[in-house]
């Protein structure tokens, strides 16, 4: 038995704990969880040195956007540029903290819109799935499978292609193409709730059908989709860059982690930093949020961990 | 048996009816009609205009020309125009009908590429050996390296091995494939020099002809290093998990209490039974997995069905564009098929629900 489950057991043993709600005990676990705070400190730091992107860059005297054709490729530690120039000359080290905002700020948003569309679509699914509405739940499932079909990183390139994305649609398209795993899960939650008594008693009692979906059903899922934000943040993180890399994404100039890297193969023999830092930013930011995502799973569901861990 | 798989084949129809919807929708809502394409210029005229959409059919309601597109134009007349776009008419100056030239998706007939003027089915169907090549050898690689790292996790849960293997699937399933991709390229090709900077064959192939097994192997490394780390970072956690399972169940304890090795215990008679689950996402993770050969096969210049892809989205090459789209859907849908057969043969109990 490792320590965090002898922690965990532990728990469960001192009396002052019981009674406790489901998140007064998720945060009680995850207050012992080094890693997951660990985790979670770097990226509230991140999130922080992105908002301070431009405070940052003042301070030290440079601007993300302005070229020197003077000074390209400038390493790591040369004077005035922390971590050198780019192949533009323009500092690394500002562009890669505004890089962050994109990054972080994609990842986050559309994590979130994925989250509303696959919940409210799950919800009302699973709701009318075998009832005299059915067919709801059928069209729904239809759609889902065939775009489930589709590799959505083919359908991600064609759509960028044809729209040429802002910061704001990137999010939209890529919300909109991955809320159907979310979808599914809610889809499987609702079924099972929606037999439960408390929902028999809504109906009783003369709740209306939205009331009960969204007032009744879905509180009671909330907790489980929660959980799953931070890994679906660091995945539309991995995303977003793999798109941005292809020139499909973020436009340059607005810098992103991805978008960064369009050249790196160019950047081999000049600047080998140009290659390894804007995927190392990614790298640490998605593996934290992978952290956080493990340590809430653990934190709401000591049962799983122990299977799982 | 074959009640499941007709049974899992019709259920295959909706699904494929709905991905030919949504790849004709991705073409309607496409930029630009063929019209003002064709007849892009300055002395054009609105009639020769008008006679080119009577000849393309554009003017008719989407729905027609969708069907269309499924099941061609050969059996409908459309006014023939000559190449400038005026209408050619006989002695007597009536318009001069023909039959459409269109067979249709369903007979095989995607149209010809924009860019390379080929048909796009061909230009797709001849980049699938090397995908499948890059595609097959990764998953053979990583399911032997998955299979065997999560059960050896298993039985030494908590130990080294164990703890090693579970950072180490995390972090790599944080890399991005890209940017590993990048980094591998730049480590062994660019500063050790020990591998080619990617391609499928050596640059003079193209001059000889000729290649032998230690170039292909040469080139294949790195892409299947890259695309194959996926793969080992799932399946390893799902052997695991699946693994500890299998090993509190009372089997094992009498194979252990009849005297067997261990290296038998493990690999017999648990692994047989852990295998089971990982069918089940061996489907479902398919259409990342063809995502992610896409990123290695630009990175790599492979020249497979990915990397044609990509450039035909750059070139706005549409008729390539959706046939890739409908072919990779294809091969998506066969491989959930596939992997729900291989399930249904592993476990009786999954035929009869």
């Amino acid at each position: 038995m490792s320590a965090s489950e002898a922690a965990v057991l532990s728990l469960y043993n001192e009396d002052e704990y019981r009674g406790q709600t489901l998140w007064q005990l998720a945060l009680l676990r995850l207050r012992r969880d080094y890693l997951t705070l660990i985790a979670l400190a770097v990226i509230l730091l991140l999130a922080l040195l992105a908002l301070l992107a431009p405070a940052i860059s003042d301070a030290l005297g440079v601007n993300y956007r302005r070229t020197d054709l003077q000074n390209t490729f400038a390493g790591i530690g040369s004077p005035g540029h922390p971590l050198g120039t780019d192949d533009l000359g323009r500092d690394h080290l500002s562009r890669l903290l505004y890089g962050a905002r994109v990054s972080l700020g994609i990842g986050f948003s559309a994590a979130l819109v994925s989250l509303v569309v696959g919940t409210t679509v799950g919800v009302v699914a699973g709701f009318y799935q075998g009832t005299r509405l059915g067919f709801i739940d059928d069209l729904i499932m239809w759609f889902v499978i065939t775009l489930n079909s589709v590799p959505s990183l083919f359908l991600l390139l064609i759509i960028s292609a044809m729209l040429s994305p802002t910061v704001f649609t990137l999010i939209l398209i890529l919300a909109l193409l991955s809320w159907t795993s979310t979808m599914r899960f809610v889809r499987g939650e609702t079924l099972s709730h929606r037999g439960r008594e408390y929902i028999v008693a809504a109906h009783a009692i003369g709740a209306g059908t939205p009331r009960i979906m969204f007032l009744h059903i879905l509180p009671n899922i909330f907790s489980v989709l929660a959980i799953n934000l931070a890994s679906d943040i660091g995945g539309f993180i991995l995303v977003e860059s793999a798109l941005s890399f292809l020139n499909l994404g973020v436009r340059p100039p607005t810098p992103s982690w991805g978008n960064m890297l369009i050249n790196a193969q160019t950047f081999y023999t000049m600047g080998v930093h140009l290659v390894i830092l804007p995927g190392l930013m990614i790298v640490i930011t998605v593996l934290c949020l992978f952290l956080i995502g493990d340590g809430m799973r653990d934190a709401f569901d000591p049962q799983a961990s122990k299977k799982i861990a | 048996m074959s009640q499941f798989i007709l049974r899992r084949l019709i259920q295959a129809i909706p699904t494929l009816f709905g991905i030919t919807v949504l790849t004709y929708a991705i073409i309607v809502a496409a930029p630009g009609d063929p019209v003002s394409t064709l007849t892009f210029g300055p002395r054009t005229t609105k009639a020769q205009r008008v006679a080119m959409a009577a000849q393309l059919g554009t003017n008719d309601p989407v729905y027609k020309q969708y069907i269309r597109w499924l099941i061609g134009n050969d059996w409908q007349k459309f006014p023939k125009v000559d190449g400038r776009g005026n209408p050619v008419l006989d002695s007597n100056g009536e318009q001069i009908m023909e039959r459409g030239t269109q067979k249709g998706i369903l007979r095989g007939d995607f149209g010809t590429s924009f860019v390379t003027k080929r048909p796009a089915l061909e230009l797709i169907v001849e980049k699938f050996p090397a995908t499948a090549e890059l595609g097959g050898l990764s998953l053979a690689v990583g399911v032997i390296l998955g299979v065997s790292i999560g059960v050896l996790a298993a039985v030494q849960r908590g130990g080294v091995f164990d703890n090693l293997t579970r950072v180490m699937a995390v972090i790599f399933s944080a890399v991005p494939v890209f940017w590993l991709g990048l980094t591998l390229l730049l480590i062994f090709g660019s500063w050790l020099g020990w591998l080619p900077m990617g391609g499928r064959y050596p640059t003079n192939y193209f001059l000889t002809g000729e290649v032998t097994l230690a170039d292909r192997i040469e080139h294949l490394i790195l892409p299947v290093a890259v695309l194959s780390t996926g793969w080992i970072a799932i399946l390893s956690r799902f052997m695991r998990a699946s693994t500890l399972d299998v090993l509190s169940q009372d089997y094992v304890r009498t194979a252990q209490a009849k005297g067997l090795a261990y290296h038998q215990i493990w690999f017999v008679h648990a692994a047989r039974n852990a295998l089971i689950p990982i069918a089940t996402i061996l489907g479902p993770a398919i259409p990342g997995i063809i995502g992610g050969a896409l990123i290695t096969e630009t990175i790599f210049s492979w020249p497979g069905v990915g990397r044609t892809t990509y450039s035909a989205v750059l070139t706005q090459d549409y008729p390539v564009i959706m046939c890739a789209v409908i072919m990779v859907s294809l091969t998506t849908i066969i491989g959930y098929l596939l992997s729900d057969i291989l399930y249904a043969l592993i476990d009786p109990r999954i035929r009869l629900s």
